[in-house]
């Protein structure tokens, strides 16, 4: 197929960038081979990307713009000694947690205009790194009881069982979307996720190779274009056509909503030998903090 | 100069004027008894014994002239007070949000142009209804009373203002002890004229009385506030600006009551006005102008500052050049 | 009395304040926020007279001053990591005092945090009230007012690191009491000690100043009230305009006096305070 064999090959010469010479030993090991060293790297980042989420989710008032409520993110983080991010810090709030009307890169960007109100479904999504360790998290609640949003959050954590099973098993990564794909429609939600670039369910996180180098470009750092690009992008994102490996980490989003928001998580999974695990066994989308619904 | 009972931030003192004015505010239509109408045999004003201009006239002569000058009155006051709120936004609105100025002090201006409103009301109506006794289309009277819409007087008053000017609001501080000062003329000779025209001045004079600190806070904002080189000019200048642009606008003014002659024939009012205009055509204008400046009832206290101590020693603790002006001679006024 | 001094780790920096431990419910917290060159003891003859009320008062020392530790990044200073701190503190009270309304006030450069922690608290926020403290937006815009200009003259001197640093550090007082004196402050206030960190207020300020130049400001709905001095050294009396774009409704007052008018009038300034927190405000 012609798609196909040409994202072959723009992904074959994208990778031989990251083996030139000199750019190869900026490279980082394969995350296909995650040491437990590396799994507590990534999982401290993690945590550091939830608590800065509940932080500025737990202060977040109702007049906030998405930009303001982001740029506290970073803040925050910057704080608790965050030098650079493989993102800056995403928040969306009412219809644009589900991408409504997103049609160009750009519009993902938090908006300076969009105020937070009363009841509104709030996702901060934020990635920093943390001694050379990216992580990458999204963390959707409401300020008050709201009922849709409590019956798409019991879909999306049945649906984290389901990506377990889904990533032991034998299915290849593209029939995995195919599979999120299909068990969010049949719920009647709408698939936010294909709305990312490349369509990503989910992504491979690398240690960051200079991570005192601040993180040029927004909202993605030359740390997050680099370690996807030169790795040949295609096999790093977890897309509708994805072909390669399922072994070792990825950075796994599962995103849906309808017209009026949308719901996500997004936490490290770590397969092994063909067993899927979570890194965090305590996400705070398993057990809302108070005042978090 | 002893210390000002009304100062630009305190409060207290402001917030206290704005009650008093609010509590006792009259009502145009409740207050005033529009239906008691008008006695065209009753004069309006008290004249002197040379009934202003017009030594030796007639009664029937005084009774026009006194009648024709209330009119003249009536319109000055209701065309200034037009010109007040017509300039709003230049001698107002424009500087209250440019200058610090305390919610009493914002509260107090909302209110003086709340009541100059009404006031120019109340002296426009009896003004409506006089034409309408006389037998002449509203127009056709104000066309030989004072005008200030859209005059030259105006649009300088309004250049001024655009440069933080404070001449219009001299002129306003001068303007409202005249009011005043037609009230205390007119009070002793109150059963001999129209209770109507009386009873507005009345009403006038209780609210003007109240009036009278505002000009002056706002000159002192613009005193304190305006940029440099505009309060340093105009701080010396408009004083004097104000007197010569008030002189000018009267004179022009009494020079409109010539076109009543177009109005022979009309009402017997107007030919016995127009009979007594020999008296003053026959006066040499040097002279005319002389009286009108220093001895003629209503008017040169008007125009002449020095019928006006407290304006003058306000104007001149400020450091403003005030145009020397000729001794001023209040002439008694003598029942009709 | 029962005001006392609180102390906690905020994102890793020492952090320090006075607050009240038996306020009276249903009143709305008093959150004061002093200026420079000064600590949270330039707010005491106000939080002490309110907290005797029965108000909740916070009254915290700014990064790099007091028990406020300073910090080592710069970024610390920003107007966005203090609102931090200062949201954290307020958590940390609310646990206590449950949920309540807060009242902004600030003095100075406490002026522009007192307005970024309005803009934050959402339907919280009761009212702001800046004492002789214009935001940083209203201050670059005043640069057409030479009178502001002049007295103005000190910032780019506190932009440039090492000058006003030795002047305002271990050899403080000399150069506060100097400060003060030309501020017309005549009472007894304790001397703050090295306050040079607090120059990383102006600093990260002034950093920031592309946002605060092209970005139109979060307009704040609550009541404010501004207090000034007609005769501040320091500022130029401000005037309702200026608040066009920054508050729907505000309440001016021109107090005669200098710039430590929260402890100079103190008596008139506790009054307005009072009455606008009891919403008797003539806001307009």
């Amino acid at each position: 197929m012609p798609l196909e064999s040409a994202v072959q090959r723009i992904s074959s010469r994208l990778s031989r960038v990251g083996r030139l010479p000199l750019l190869s030993r900026v490279s980082e090991p394969s995350a296909h081979a995650v040491s437990e060293q590396d799994a507590q790297g990534f999982l401290r980042s993690q945590k550091l990307a939830y608590d800065c989420a509940v932080a500025i989710g737990r202060e977040l008032q109702p007049g906030w713009t998405e930009r303001r409520t982001a740029d506290l993110m970073d803040v925050y983080l910057r704080d608790h000694g965050v030098k650079t991010f493989f993102h800056h810090s995403f928040a969306w709030f009412g219809d644009r947690s589900s991408f409504q009307g997103f049609r160009h890169y750009w519009d993902f960007m938090p908006s300076r205009s969009r105020r937070l109100e009363e009841g509104q479904v709030v996702i901060l999504d934020t990635a920093p790194v943390v001694e050379g360790y990216a992580g990458d998290i999204g963390f959707a609640f409401a300020k008050h009881p709201h009922a849709e949003l409590a019956r798409a959050r019991s879909l999306l954590l049945a649906m984290r069982q389901e990506l377990l099973d889904l990533f032991s098993g034998p299915a290849p990564t593209k029939e995995i979307w195919a599979k999120v794909d299909q068990r969010i429609r049949e719920q009647g939600f709408q698939n936010c996720h294909e709305k990312y670039p490349l369509g990503a369910l989910g992504h491979r996180l690398h240690r960051v190779p200079l991570p005192n180098l601040r993180g040029v470009g927004i909202p993605f750092t030359l740390h997050a274009y680099w370690s996807l690009l030169s790795r040949g992008l295609f096999p790093e994102v977890l897309g509708p056509w994805h072909e390669g490996e399922k072994e070792g980490l990825w950075a796994i989003e599962p995103h849906f909503g309808n017209e009026r928001f949308g719901i996500k998580f997004e936490e490290i999974l770590i397969v092994k030998d063909g067993q899927a695990a979570w890194l965090q066994e305590d996400p705070p989308h398993m057990k809302l903090p108070e005042g978090f619904y | 100069m002893g210390k000002p009972r009304f100062r630009l931030y305190d409060e207290e003192s402001l917030a206290k004027l704005a009650r008093l004015q609010r509590e006792n505010a009259w009502d145009l239509e409740r207050e005033i008894d529009w239906a008691k109408g008008i006695d065209p045999l009753k004069p309006l004003v008290a004249l002197d014994g040379d009934a202003l201009l017009f030594p030796g006239a007639s009664k029937e002569q005084r009774l026009a002239i006194s009648q024709m000058m209330g009119l003249v009155i009536a319109a000055a006051i209701f065309e200034m007070e037009e010109c007040l709120i017509r300039l709003r936004r230049e001698c107002w609105e424009a500087f209250r949000d440019r200058m610090p100025v305390g919610p009493e002090f914002s509260d107090l201006g909302e209110l003086f142009f709340e009541e100059e409103l009404k006031h120019s009301t109340a002296f426009k109506r009896y003004t409506e209804r006089y034409a309408e006794l006389l037998g002449v289309e509203l127009s056709e009277l104000l066309a030989v009373l004072p005008s200030l819409e859209n005059t030259r007087t105006e649009k300088l008053l309004k250049v001024d203002l655009r440069t933080r000017g404070q001449t219009f609001w001299w002129i306003v501080a001068n303007v409202e002890q005249e009011f005043l000062r037609i009230h205390h003329a007119l009070r002793p000779f109150k059963e001999q004229l129209d209770p109507l025209y009386y009873e507005i001045h009345h009403r006038h004079f209780e609210e003007e009385a109240r009036h009278v600190p505002f000009p002056y806070l706002v000159l002192e904002l613009l005193a304190e506030r305006s940029p440099q080189p505009f309060r340093f000019v105009h701080g010396r200048a408009d004083v004097a600006a104000a007197q010569v642009l008030q002189t000018l606008w009267t004179l022009s003014s009494l020079k409109r009551l010539k076109g009543v002659k177009k109005l022979q024939g009309v009402h017997p009012f107007f030919d016995t006005l127009i009979s007594a205009f020999p008296i003053l055509e026959s006066m040499p204008a040097p002279q005319v102008v002389w009286k009108l400046l220093t001895s003629t009832p209503y008017v040169s206290s008007l125009v002449n500052l020095n019928s006006h101590p407290k304006v003058r020693k306000e104007a001149q603790a400020r450091g403003a050049v005030v145009l020397p002006f000729p001794e001023f001679e209040g002439k008694p006024l003598v029942r009709y | 009395m029962s005001l006392r001094q609180k102390n906690a780790t905020l994102r890793g920096l020492s952090t320090g304040w006075w607050s009240s431990s038996e306020p009276a419910p249903g009143k709305p917290i008093l959150f004061f926020i002093h200026g420079f060159p000064d600590d949270a003891e330039s707010w005491r003859p106000q939080f002490e007279l309110f907290e005797q009320a029965g108000y909740p008062v916070i009254a915290p020392y700014l990064r790099g001053c007091g028990p406020s530790e300073p910090a080592s990044d710069r970024v610390r200073y920003s107007r966005d990591a203090v609102v931090l701190d200062h949201l954290e503190i307020l958590r940390e009270e609310c646990r206590t005092w449950g949920e309540r309304e807060v009242v902004v006030i600030g003095h100075d450069i406490g002026g522009m945090h007192a307005w970024t922690l309005a803009r934050m608290l959402g339907p919280r926020l009761k009212g702001l009230v800046l004492v002789n403290a214009p935001d940083v937006g209203q201050l670059l815009r005043r640069v057409t007012r030479p009178k502001q200009v002049a007295k103005s003259s000190y910032i780019p001197v506190f932009l440039v690191r090492g000058i006003a640093d030795r002047w305002f550090g271990p050899e403080a007082d000399r150069s506060v009491r100097f400060a003060r004196k030309k501020g017309g402050l005549t009472q007894p206030l304790p001397l703050p000690g090295d306050v040079s960190s607090l120059l990383e207020h102006y600093r990260a300020a002034f950093r920031d100043f592309r946002r605060v130049l092209f970005q139109k400001p979060d307009l704040v709905r609550a009541p404010v009230l501004a207090i000034a001095g007609k005769d501040d050294a320091f500022l130029e009396v401000p005037t309702q305009q200026e608040f066009k774009g920054y508050a729907d409704k505000v309440e001016l007052r021109v107090l005669e006096g200098n710039h430590w008018l929260q402890i100079e009038q103190k008596d008139q300034v506790h009054r307005l305070i009072q009455r606008f927190v009891e919403g008797a405000s003539h806001a307009s």
